[in-house]
């Protein structure tokens, strides 16, 4: 394949609403009487300032990069699929059953686990992408509920069938042989890793390099068009919504076998809980594409990890550490909404 | 003290190391049972720091993974007897029930997780025993106790407060004379179902009552929350911190294998370290003047109404029970702190099932 | 029209048509709100002529054309094509049957607007073997090479290959468009509105480039609001009123001022719909 590089004028604008969402958040901190330049350069340190923070960093990264590409496969393919949460969840649950209750010989049962999360993240992906085609219900609407449902559906499994009978608070843990290695003791972060970015490059040369990634993105762009090139729509509804399901159920399953220390899923889902959602801005941020949703992943998990040392050393209250990745996230998401809509006019 | 708040689950490891590198820090305290697994994990990197979890239970994770370090000794879990809290307001809100010929006792639950099993059996418990208590000693208004006796419902949330009203309100339709509150702030949802009843029919205190957990939620509607199960959270912290200043911290470790009880009637070498109770006056009092440290704080309104006219309202409240109600459940305190009675403590799936099987 | 007198006319060769490669009998298609677009329509287009429609717009040209190109479901009729009897097409059997539609709105079916000029390139053509293989990957080094020829042959004017087809100016985005269907080998296209909203140059070239078409032996179906363009390079037209054919005949043989009452609903005396409907006897 040629190189067919389309990152870096978005890359641009990217950096750009990242210098204008921090000067913003600077002002706000100014306001609220702190530092900003204590701040950020706490934030700074939080997250890059020692090899076990860069490795911290990536590890909050891990499952943000797997949820964006949920959503970012979705709008290329013209549907808002914001049901990550929910596949995910379905995913840690797939995975948890693999992991914790089945023995299987080491190198497998990694394997197995981790598919076994995606494919239950697909299936899930199922429900609303079968409504879409079959019943013409919109995947908002569909999504929102099928993510309350595997909320409810997935605490109970996780207490009712997974749970660990000396443990209240959540599932049993997977088997030693299930989990992937970390790679420092230092830092949370497990190669679970390159599993991820592994799927991210695929998605990425599966959209760009196959015929049937092409005619996703056309559907996606132009469903006229599509139509006019002979391209089924419903295939592309359900092709798009199995990627996201397989994404996000790796998001949850990298949560279960892949992030000490628990090496399970808490019973309140507390361990995997808005990551899908927070997908969803880190997708924007990466323009909708594969592998800027890594780049900004690991802005997300920068945020995420360093925000730590920003509100311990510069005092900055949590609530305002929250508003401060809000309003950088809004900011960088400002140019890809813009352009969502006015595709949309034009259209 | 500095405090850093956990957003998401995966944020314990890394939160819990940033405040142990920091070379000031003596003492680390994760609050709540997630932190389980982290603070085991931290604590074996940094052994110079003392680290404590509140409702924790690291220390068995210790044990069970690296039974050579067992007990850690810069590690100390504080748990608390919830269980038997509860059973005491759940035999407050009986007698109340059989004092006003009210069929039924409520509680809201938040997220159906294990560990509000021991507050739902230990509220049920609770009840069953007032109703044999009134067969000897009130047998006029005595009534056996019956499955359906306690209403309770898992809301499936520990925020969602318009749930909390919902499940609360049809309690109180079906005339529960109280509802105990394990699902935090949706307490206020059932402060609310409270409120419109007492509205419509112009009460100045209940029934219908509910209870407050953990704090003293007492003040929040004075005249219709009749008493609180309080968990005293600050207590684990300051005895901790007085472990810790005193050189006692690693000692104390090793005396209970790392774990510190608190609950009614419990000590730590031969002192008295009580962290559950029900609230009293007393209690209210202090809650009360730390409503005003806030609102000075803040300079926002914290408290319903003044000082004065909460505190009043609360003691007509309890002063318009009648006598043996108190003495019954300070009965039951007793017994629990003898030991001649046990609450049982349900923390599995066979266990829930067994005891929903027996009491409802 | 302003163009009338400016854009320079096309010429083209006088020779005979042949078979006829799409026959259309009593067709019947419903616009999107259920009602009959088209009443029910036969014609002919044979091999070597241009069959042009005219018509004042929304007369059921745009039904007419959807149907033919497999984006519209026909409600009864019959549609032939090279030889080919279809009951439900689809727009890859027109492809596969040899037909090329250059669609009435470049932007909402011809095109991709995000995409690039590469891209733009195989957009209804991604499933020939030619740039994808079995197993379903895109064969870029075909592809590239490819839309270089296009942009080469039919002088699509674009910064390169990897431009956006929305930052191209409308005349090279039809160039573009008509250069991917033409060059399909068609035998017969269909071309709606192949020249609106065009440059003059542009619309020279595309006209010349469909009775070049009509040259070689395609049959062309052209169907065009711009009655100078329908006169100008038709062999034969048919004007559409109200989902009917309401007069046709050789371009020789009709004024412009009878097809100018036609297209308002008069039909002129001496000619009713069933003479007219009728092939042509040139043989």
């Amino acid at each position: 394949m040629k190189a067919r590089w389309h990152l870096p004028r978005p890359l641009i604008e990217s950096l750009v609403t990242i210098f204008i969402g921090l000067t913003a958040g600077a002002l706000l901190m100014g306001a609220f009487g702190y530092s900003p330049l204590r701040a950020y350069q706490a934030l700074f340190i939080g997250a890059f300032g020692t090899p076990a923070d860069v490795l911290e960093t990536i590890a909050f990264a891990t499952p943000l990069m797997l949820t964006a590409l949920t959503f970012s496969v979705g709008i290329r393919a013209g549907l808002f699929n914001i049901g990550a949460e929910g596949q995910m969840y379905l995913g840690a649950i797939g995975t948890t059953f693999v992991a914790g209750m089945v023995s299987l010989p080491p190198g497998i049962h990694i394997a197995a686990a981790t598919a076994s999360g995606m494919l239950f993240g697909a299936a899930w992906a199922m429900i609303p992408a079968l409504l879409k085609v079959w019943r013409g219900v919109h995947e908002v609407i569909s999504t929102i509920m099928a993510n309350w449902i595997a909320f409810h559906l997935s605490t109970y499994l996780a207490i009712n069938f997974l749970g660990d009978p000396t443990r209240a608070d959540r599932t049993v843990p997977a088997l030693p042989t299930a989990r992937y290695p970390v790679l420092t003791e230092d830092a949370t972060l497990t190669a679970v890793i390159f599993v991820a970015i592994a799927f991210c490059a695929a998605i990425y040369l599966y959209l760009w390099g196959t015929r049937a990634g092409y005619e996703l993105r056309l559907g996606g762009e132009n469903p006229d068009a599509a139509r006019y090139a002979g391209v089924n729509a419903n295939r592309v509804i359900l092709l798009s919504f199995v990627i996201g399901g397989l994404a996000a159920g790796l998001a949850g399953a990298s949560q279960i076998i892949g992030r000490p220390p628990a090496w399970s899923l808490y019973a309140t889902l507390g361990n995997v809980a808005t990551l899908g959602f927070d997908g969803i801005g880190v997708a924007l941020v990466g323009r909708n594409h594969p592998l800027g949703g890594i780049l900004a992943a690991f802005l997300f998990g920068a945020l995420a990890h360093g925000g730590r040392l920003m509100e311990y050393q510069a005092g900055v209250l949590s609530e305002l550490v929250r508003a401060l990745n809000g309003i950088i996230v809004v900011t960088l998401a400002v140019p890809e909404v813009w352009a969502m809509l006015r595709r949309r006019r034009i259209r | 003290m500095v405090e850093l708040i956990s957003k998401v689950e995966a944020d314990y490891v890394p939160n819990l190391t940033t405040a142990a590198r920091d070379p000031d820090v003596q003492l680390i305290v994760g609050v709540g049972f997630l932190l389980s697994d982290a603070l085991a994990q931290v604590a074996q990197r940094f052994p110079n720091k003392n680290f404590v979890g509140i409702d924790t239970f690291a220390q068995s994770i210790i044990k069970e993974k690296f039974p050579a370090k067992y007990p850690l000794p810069n590690l100390m879990d504080i748990v608390y007897e919830e269980h038997k809290g509860s059973a005491l307001v759940g035999a407050l809100a009986t007698l109340l029930a059989a004092h006003y010929n009210k069929p039924y006792i409520g509680g809201v639950f938040g997220i159906e997780i294990p560990v509000l099993w021991k507050f739902e059996i230990g509220y049920k418990w609770g009840a069953r025993w007032a109703t044999e208590w009134m067969f000897k000693n009130k047998p006029d208004k005595a009534f056996k106790y019956r499955t359906d006796f306690v209403l309770w419902t898992y809301t499936g949330t520990f925020s969602d407060i318009p749930k909390g009203y919902a499940a609360a309100k049809a309690m109180y339709a079906k005339d529960a004379v109280a509802v105990y509150n394990i699902a935090g702030p949706l307490g206020l949802g059932i402060n609310q179902a409270v409120q419109e009843i007492a509205k419509a029919r112009g009460l100045k205190m209940g029934p219908p009552f509910w209870i407050g957990v953990d704090a003293n939620q007492d003040w929040i509607n004075p005249g219709f929350v009749i008493a609180s199960m309080m968990k005293r959270v600050d207590k684990g912290v300051y005895y901790a911190t007085k472990f810790v200043k005193d050189g006692k911290f690693r000692d104390l470790v090793k005396q209970t294998k790392g774990t510190l009880v608190l609950g009614i009637g419990t000590k730590v070498a031969g002192e008295l370290t009580e962290g559950i109770s029900v609230s009293t006056l007393a209690d209210l009092d202090e809650f009360i003047k730390m409503g005003q440290t806030a609102e000075k704080l803040t300079g926002k309104k914290v408290l319903p109404a003044p000082p004065a006219e909460i505190r009043a309202k609360v003691k007509a409240m309890r002063e318009a029970q009648p006598q043996w109600i108190w003495a019954a459940v300070a009965e039951l305190e007793k017994k629990i702190r003898e030991g001649t009675v046990t609450v049982p403590l349900v923390l599995t799936k066979p266990d829930i099932e067994k005891w929903r099987k027996e009491l409802g | 029209m302003v163009g009338r007198e400016i854009v320079p006319r096309v010429s083209r060769s006088s020779r005979p048509p042949g078979d006829p490669v799409l026959i259309v009998r009593n067709l019947q298609v419903a616009n999107d709100q259920g009602a009959l677009a088209v009443k029910g329509i036969s014609f002919e287009v044979r091999a070597g002529e241009i069959f042009g429609i005219a018509g004042v717009e929304g007369n059921g040209q745009s039904e007419l054309v959807q149907a033919l190109a497999g984006l519209r479901p026909i409600r009864s009729g019959e549609i032939s094509l090279n030889g080919a009897e279809i009951k439900h097409l689809t727009p890859l059997d027109l492809y596969r049957l040899g037909g090329a539609h250059i669609p009435e709105d470049r932007l909402r079916f011809g095109l991709a607007l995000n995409f690039d000029l590469a891209e733009n390139s195989i957009l209804s053509r991604q499933r020939e073997p030619a740039f994808s293989t079995r197993m379903g990957r895109l064969n870029w080094n075909a592809i590239l090479s490819y839309a270089r020829q296009l942009v080469e042959r039919f002088n699509v004017l674009a910064p390169g290959l990897h431009t956006p087809v929305r930052s191209l100016s409308g005349g090279n985005q039809q160039r573009l468009l008509v250069g991917r269907e033409l060059s399909k080998e068609p035998v017969l296209v269909i071309a709606v509105h192949p020249t609106r909203g065009l440059d003059i140059a542009s619309t020279v070239y595309i006209r010349e480039l469909l009775v070049q078409m009509r040259d070689e032996g395609k049959g062309v179906l052209l169907v065009s609001a711009d009655l100078d363009e329908v006169l100008e390079i038709s062999d034969r037209i048919a004007v559409m009123y109200e989902g009917q054919f309401i007069g046709s005949g050789k371009v020789e043989e009709l004024s412009r001022e009878e097809i100018g009452l036609m297209m308002g609903g008069i039909t002129p005396k001496g000619r009713d719909e069933s003479a007219l409907a009728s092939s042509p006897t040139s043989d």
